[in-house]
């Protein structure tokens, strides 16, 4: 039985060379920070106008703790998930293409491996199905799809979640930096790669 | 290896040195942050007499002088650290205004009124509450500070002026030229304000730890934890005091104490880590980054300067005060000291954590008065065991700090080396110069 052949230098050479350097672990902070704030105010604002108090939103589960029905929490929650969508999908299909807004600050770029931009369908598979629901402690978003599972199912999933994203993350982030291809499990399934910008094709 | 290791951090720290010195707001924010540490630092220094009733007892005389004298010993401190926002909003409006070289005096008052229209709050007799013109306020003041000039610069380019003629005297037509101007800003703090106040029933200065209090409340794990005091130790490299997250972090750790509180009244156990008292008495444990190491290596130095640098900080330190070592060593933009304060402080400061998530230690579920060391961390748990983690933490420290200790020794003796054979060459020559005969 033959062995798998490994990618040559020369092979990857005709592919997108990944960027795997602090630019990279730069632009995900920056998202996962703006992201969270972006994608986080409606709910920070809407729960200041009805506790009418100091407190603070520190977790989704205090709308229901401060009397919030059942309702109103999955409204506000899928109000903030379309935001993610805007921010992970729109963004870079439609305003900057390629590119997630901390991308877009450090001059990164997602693309195929052949250096052909990502389709919508690409878009939603690798930045908010992969990223916020497998690899989820790369993201802030993905706590919102946590909350309501939780809060529809009735069933505390946090800790398995926490659990499984925080194994994926960690896995994903392995393979990005410690093997040869630098691709993530994200790359991986969507055949994607991120690179820096004017560097989308490099011929050998 | 210490050659390459410059190297690396003249390449990829230099620049963003550099880079934060050529932007405009980061430069104004830095310089401002540098102005506000002696007062700081006495602030700090007032607060340790509050310290020793305390720690000796109430009845004690020298508790009785104290504590019948405190208000004038903390005077420092109540018009030093606890007016800072108000200093801050001038002073950053003050170097905005000469980086674009506009009005100076205009700028500084419409930075500092801007601030005001945020902050002010009043009391239920009518009094002026000053809660948010210290550490509380220093995010708002300086938001409003640089937005103010922001929208001086453009009204000014924008020509939103009043033109007086030519025989009206110079100072008094510019004061008439402010008034749009001023107009313009003031209204627009206005609508900010009473957005915040009436529309979100939240007070200018608290309404970003709110926006960013999702965030900050999921860092409640060790991994958020070490990366924020990362954040804290990396600002504080670049000059920039780390009290400017303050005003983000503290509530945050408040209601966690809160939640931890009525957890433990509740007979269910605590599950916040991320807390007032914790923080101070771990994650701040001799100062920001954990810096006893320095101090007690300096202490031994054979370099003059590092021994007298570290004789003169071990007092502080030991209340947390690390501003001497900090800025007399110096660590702050010393590439020596970067990876045993920015890297290896923040890891030595989540140990803490660990010990907390693992169920070693309590979690917090008081905020001490100000005491010294070991005493804070075992007021803040009320468990034995914070003596031990806190114990790690100092022997910890003395090993990380080191052998960076020891580079930075030996490049001080072989500067003063060099200097002693300078001097004694020039004299040298001088005395030949002089051809004296004898």
């Amino acid at each position: 039985m033959s062995k798998r052949k490994k990618k040559t230098n020369t092979e990857f050479r005709k592919e997108t060379i990944p960027n795997i350097t602090n630019q990279r672990i730069f632009a995900a902070i920056t998202d996962w920070i703006l992201g969270g704030i972006i994608c986080s105010l409606p709910a920070v604002l809407f729960f200041c106008m009805i506790s009418k108090s100091n407190q603070y939103l520190t977790s989704f589960y205090n709308f229901q703790a401060i009397g919030v029905s059942k309702l109103t929490t999955v409204i506000i929650l899928i109000i903030s998930i379309l935001l993610t969508f805007g921010y992970y999908v729109v963004i870079p299909l439609k305003i900057y293409p390629g590119q997630t807004l901390g991308k877009h600050f450090f001059h990164l770029k997602i693309v195929h491996l052949n250096g052909t931009p990502l389709t919508f369908k690409d878009y939603f598979l690798r930045e908010v199905i992969i990223l916020n629901l497998i690899e989820g402690s790369a993201t802030y978003t993905s706590n919102y799809f946590r909350v309501l599972i939780t809060t529809l199912s009735n069933i505390n999933v946090d800790g398995y979640f926490s659990i499984f994203w925080n194994i994926a993350t960690l896995a994903s982030i392995f393979l990005l930096f410690w093997k040869p291809r630098h691709l993530a499990i994200h790359d991986y399934l969507t055949h994607s790669t991120v690179v820096s910008v004017g560097k989308e094709l490099q011929n050998a | 290896m210490f050659s390459s290791f410059e190297a690396f951090m003249n390449k990829y720290f230099t620049p963003v040195a550099n880079w934060m010195d050529k932007n405009v707001y980061l430069s104004a924010i830095k310089k401002t942050m540098v102005a506000m540490i002696p007062i700081l630092i006495i602030g700090s220094f007032c607060l340790i007499p509050g310290a020793i009733p305390n720690m000796i007892g109430p009845k004690n005389p020298i508790s009785i002088w104290i504590t019948q004298n405190d208000q004038i010993i903390s005077i420092p401190s109540t018009i030093g650290m606890g007016m800072m926002a108000l200093y801050v909003s001038a002073i950053i409006a003050y170097h905005m205004a000469k980086s674009w070289k506009l009005d100076v005096p205009g700028c500084v008052t419409m930075g500092v009124m801007s601030y005001l229209i945020l902050a002010v709050d009043f009391a239920k007799d009518g009094t002026v509450d000053v809660t948010y013109f210290g550490t509380k306020g220093l995010f708002v003041s300086m938001f409003a500070s640089i937005v103010a000039v922001v929208l001086f610069r453009w009204c000014k380019k924008k020509n939103f002026t009043i033109k007086m003629p030519d025989s009206v005297p110079d100072f008094v037509s510019r004061s008439f030229e402010m008034i749009p101007l001023s107009l313009i800003i003031v209204g627009f703090f206005l609508i900010i304000r009473i957005l915040c106040v009436n529309v979100l029933h939240t007070m200018p200065p608290m309404i970003f730890a709110k926006i960013l209090s999702p965030l900050v409340g999921s860092m409640d794990n060790v991994f958020a934890y070490t990366f924020v005091k990362f954040l804290q130790c990396l600002l504080f490299f670049f000059g920039i005091h780390p009290a400017v997250l303050s005003p983000v972090t503290t509530p945050i750790q408040t209601q966690f104490l809160a939640e931890n509180i009525a957890r433990a009244k509740a007979g269910l156990i605590p599950t916040h880590f991320y807390t007032p008292g914790f923080d101070s008495a771990f994650g701040n444990f001799t100062g920001t980054g954990l810096t006893f190491g320095l101090v007690f290596w300096c202490m031994f130095s054979k370099a003059v300067a590092q021994k007298k640098i570290g004789r003169l900080a071990l007092i502080p330190a030991l209340f947390g005060i690390n501003e001497p070592i900090l800025f007399g060593a110096p660590v702050v933009l010393n590439p020596i000291y970067f990876i045993p304060f920015v890297i290896l402080g923040p890891i030595n400061a989540s140990i803490a954590a660990w010990a907390t998530q693992l169920g070693f230690m309590r979690a917090s579920t008081f905020t001490p008065p100000y005491v010294g060391v070991f005493f804070e961390g075992y007021l803040a748990t009320f468990d034995w065991h914070s003596l031990i983690i806190n114990g790690i933490q100092i022997i910890l420290s003395i090993l990380i700090w080191y052998p960076f200790f020891k580079i930075a020794e030996k490049r001080q003796l072989e500067q003063a080396k060099k200097q002693k054979q300078v001097i004694s060459e020039a004299d040298a020559d001088l005395i030949k110069d002089m051809h004296l005969d004898f």
